[in-house]
């Protein structure tokens, strides 16, 4: 030290280059440096043995002071990097960090506390960089996860009621209780409807707009309003007797909802539409009537699934053939919706017009082989076809994967699967030549052809569907097709349970 | 888990002494009575708790929707009174314990038999014709301070402390350790704390009740203690000659005379 420039111990206290002060263990100050004045422009006959230190600092500083540091300083004997404001003279606050120590009297007792007070302007703002940045990466995420679940509720509900319901809680969950509604508009008519709301719609939030609408209102006058339109059509608002401010946080998840509930009603009315057209398209091919022949009675039934709200690609038909005779068919066309119905309309037409063609039922079959490789929806279709004299009860039959068909005997005889004439669905490739049954039906005797939904049940093997099918014909010797169309799908369906569409044409030679 | 765990429960003193019940305040843990409570222990039989989410508490008891009001602080309370099948108990409440105390007594009946209300305050924030000493502003820095002073907590920390409470050679590493709380329960605790308002409960209070004041309190001021002994129909009123919040620490020999003569 002696070698180096000289410094007295006072100007090293007045001039350190930090606060110095020293208090009575109640905080009352007696001793400070001219840095710590400097800083914070306090007078020292202002601060010695007037102020405290904890009245140097703001209301919630004080709280913490009296909460953590007071009590730390005296449990451990010090206190180390503790951040305060420090009030200064004009009022404006210096953001420092505090160290302290207390010093001990020969009893124990507190005798003083010794503290350094470091300016932290930039470290504060720094640390407040942070924490802002911490908060608006929480708000964030926050929103992302709202938004996620948001879209999950939106795209998972079932129907356009639910769509609205779901888009309604969003906003709740977002702006609070409001008077909120969604409205579509029918892109035939142009007519808006109100699809569900909370509260009864103002006349001002079905006004039509081109984009989001934001009025945060004015105070005595009106409340606040915050409208999205779809870009389908329609929109959704939520209102509020009180004027209020719309953040853009609020916004954008209203808009962001907006989107996808729009998005998600428009594939609805699609869907919809598309829905209505297979229900039209399917009930036209499957509502003919079957030939009327006194000598043969057929009987048909078609019950869609339960469990679903398209429609699937079952279907029956029955049709006269050159020289007298019938063709019967039963198919089963692989997936659901329009694309499956038509595909069940042009496989049908072309059952049709293979049969009238005077081709036996393996050569239908072969052709319809090529006619899928063209048609898609119609590959790996399953399909029975039977052609049958009335007269003489002669017939053939060929079948591409489908259910066994059961024979019906007359009298007490009991039922039996018809396993010829079998072969794989239409379209599988390989196929060299598709097989042909011929078979003899005396009078009374006849056919039960259907689809799988019939005879499925969960947790239960087809065979053994098959089997249950046998026993409940075998319980109804000789009875009229008529009759089995109507009871046999109560006899071996549950009710509520029907998975699958159920089709089923029972014929029989009349004795 | 038990009572007795979840909130750290140490007893010591005279196992057949009237029982007596320290509660911490807000800020930090039973050390805060380590000046006060050892007085007791010749002829009380002494309890110290931590409040769950301070002191050697487990975070993982901490839910934020139990502990949204003084009343899960309360019923802990009561647990812990049940689980030792204290009577009579003489509750020693700091700072907001005094409410939690206030609350448990009528909970409770016939568990806490006199209470001691050491700088206490029913409502921190200023009202029409009541002054608090704070503002809402006062409340909202006081979160600025708990946001910028994470005193003694990181998140590398905790499993070492709350695995290791007694390990020596964490000491230096464990200053602050007395205030140290996860900072998200720290800002609900203030919360909770600072914008409590329990003056319509202070009347229901049937047992003895001492009120500790101390003459300067930056937190209860003279007058809310005024407040308090005024509405609380069997109390008394003792103006400690000490400085700040925590007499307990600052002046331990009075508060302990003044308990004494009290109990």
């Amino acid at each position: 030290m002696s070698d180096g420039p000289e410094e007295t111990a006072e100007e090293l206290y007045e001039e350190a280059p930090c606060g110095y002060l020293t208090m009575r263990p109640d905080g009352t100050i007696v001793r400070v440096n001219g840095t710590f004045l400097r800083w914070t422009g306090h007078a020292r006959e202002a601060l010695v043995g007037v102020r405290r230190f904890q009245d140097l600092l703001t209301g919630g500083g004080r709280i913490y002071h009296e909460t953590h540091y007071a009590p730390l300083l005296r449990m451990q004997g010090k206190v180390r990097e503790i951040a305060l404001d420090i009030v200064r003279a004009d009022g404006s606050r210096m953001p420092a960090l505090v160290n302290a120590t207390l010093k001990l009297d020969a009893d124990g007792e507190p005798a003083l506390v010794r503290t350094t007070v470091f300016d932290a302007t930039d470290r504060q703002r720094y640390e407040r960089e942070l924490l802002a940045a911490r908060d608006r990466e929480r708000v964030a995420r926050e929103r992302a996860d709202r938004l996620q679940h948001a879209t999950a509720e939106i795209a998972a509900a079932p129907d356009r009621e639910a769509i609205a319901l779901a888009l309604l809680a969003q906003l709740t969950a977002v702006f609070g209780e409001g008077r909120a509604g969604v409205a579509v508009q029918d892109p035939d008519t142009g007519d808006v409807a109100v699809v569900a709301a909370t509260g009864a719609p103002l006349p001002g939030d079905l006004e039509p707009i081109t984009g989001p609408a934001y009025d945060e209102g004015v105070p005595g006058v009106r409340g606040a309003l915050a409208r999205v339109p779809f870009p389908q059509g329609g929109s959704v608002w939520i209102g509020f007797d009180d004027p209020r401010e719309i953040g853009a946080d609020q916004r954008a998840v209203m808009e962001t909802c907006a989107v996808q509930a729009g998005l998600a009603l428009e594939r609805r009315r699609l869907y919809e539409r598309s829905r209505d057209v297979a229900h039209v398209l399917q009930r036209s091919l499957l509502t003919t009537a079957p030939p009327a022949d006194p000598r043969l009675e057929i009987a048909t039934v078609y019950r869609p699934a339960v469990e679903h709200l398209e429609v699937g690609g079952d279907w029956y038909d029955a049709f006269a053939l050159p020289g007298g005779r019938l063709g019967i068919t039963v198919g089963d066309v692989v997936g659901r919706g329009l694309g499956a119905a038509s595909a069940m309309g042009q496989l049908r037409s072309a059952v049709r017009a293979l049969a009238g063609a005077d081709l036996a039922p393996a050569q239908v079959l072969s052709h319809l082989d090529t006619f899928v490789e063209q048609a898609v929806d119609a590959r790996y279709a399953t399909l029975i076809y039977a052609e049958v004299d009335p007269a003489t009860g002669e017939g053939r039959c060929a079948s591409a994967g489908h259910m066994p068909a059961i024979l019906l005997r007359a009298g007490g005889a009991p039922p039996e699967s018809f396993m010829a004439g079998r072969s794989t669905p239409l379209g599988v490739p390989d196929v060299t030549k598709r097989p042909e049954a011929r078979f003899a039906l005396g009078p009374g005797d006849g056919f039960v052809f259907y689809t799988d939904g019939l005879v499925e049940r969960r947790g239960e093997s087809i065979d053994d569907g098959i089997a249950r099918l046998v026993a409940a014909l075998g319980r109804l010797p000789g009875a009229p097709p008529a009759a089995l169309a109507r009871t046999l799908p109560e006899a071996l369906l549950d009710a509520d349970a029907v998975r699958d569409d159920v089709c089923l044409l029972a014929f029989r030679r009349r004795a | 888990m038990s009572a007795v765990e979840r909130n750290n429960v140490v007893v010591s003193g005279d196992p057949q002494g009237v029982p007596m019940v320290f509660a911490h305040g807000y800020g930090c843990d039973q050390n805060m009575w380590r000046l006060v409570a050892p007085a007791f222990e010749p002829d009380h039989r002494v309890v110290l708790f931590d409040h769950v989410g301070a002191g050697g508490t487990d975070p993982r008891a901490y839910d934020a929707e139990r502990y949204a009001s003084l009343d899960g602080y309360v019923e802990d309370v009561v647990a812990i009174l049940e689980e030792l099948d204290l009577r009579d108990a003489i509750f020693v409440g700091h700072s907001v314990s005094a409410m939690i105390g206030v609350l448990a007594a009528r909970r409770a009946p016939g568990r806490i038999g006199r209470l001691v209300l050491v700088g206490p305050s029913p409502r921190y924030i200023d009202d029409e014709g009541y002054r608090g000493g704070f503002s809402e502003e006062d409340i909202d820095e006081l979160l600025g301070s708990l946001a910028s002073n994470f005193l003694g907590w990181s998140s590398a920390m905790a499993p070492v402390i709350m695995g290791n409470p007694d390990r020596p050679e964490l000491g230096e590493e464990l200053t602050n350790s007395f205030c140290r709380m996860d900072p998200a329960i720290a800002e609900q605790f203030a919360r909770v704390t600072f914008r409590s308002d329990n003056r319509a409960d202070l009347s229901s209070v049937t047992v003895p009740t001492l009120v500790l004041q101390c003459a300067d309190d930056a937190i209860a001021p003279r007058e809310v203690g005024a407040y308090v002994h005024r509405t609380i129909p069997d109390s008394e009123l003792v103006v400690l000659d000490a400085t700040g919040h925590c007499p307990n620490l600052s002046a331990p020999r009075e508060t302990v005379e003044a308990i004494r003569a009290f109990v």
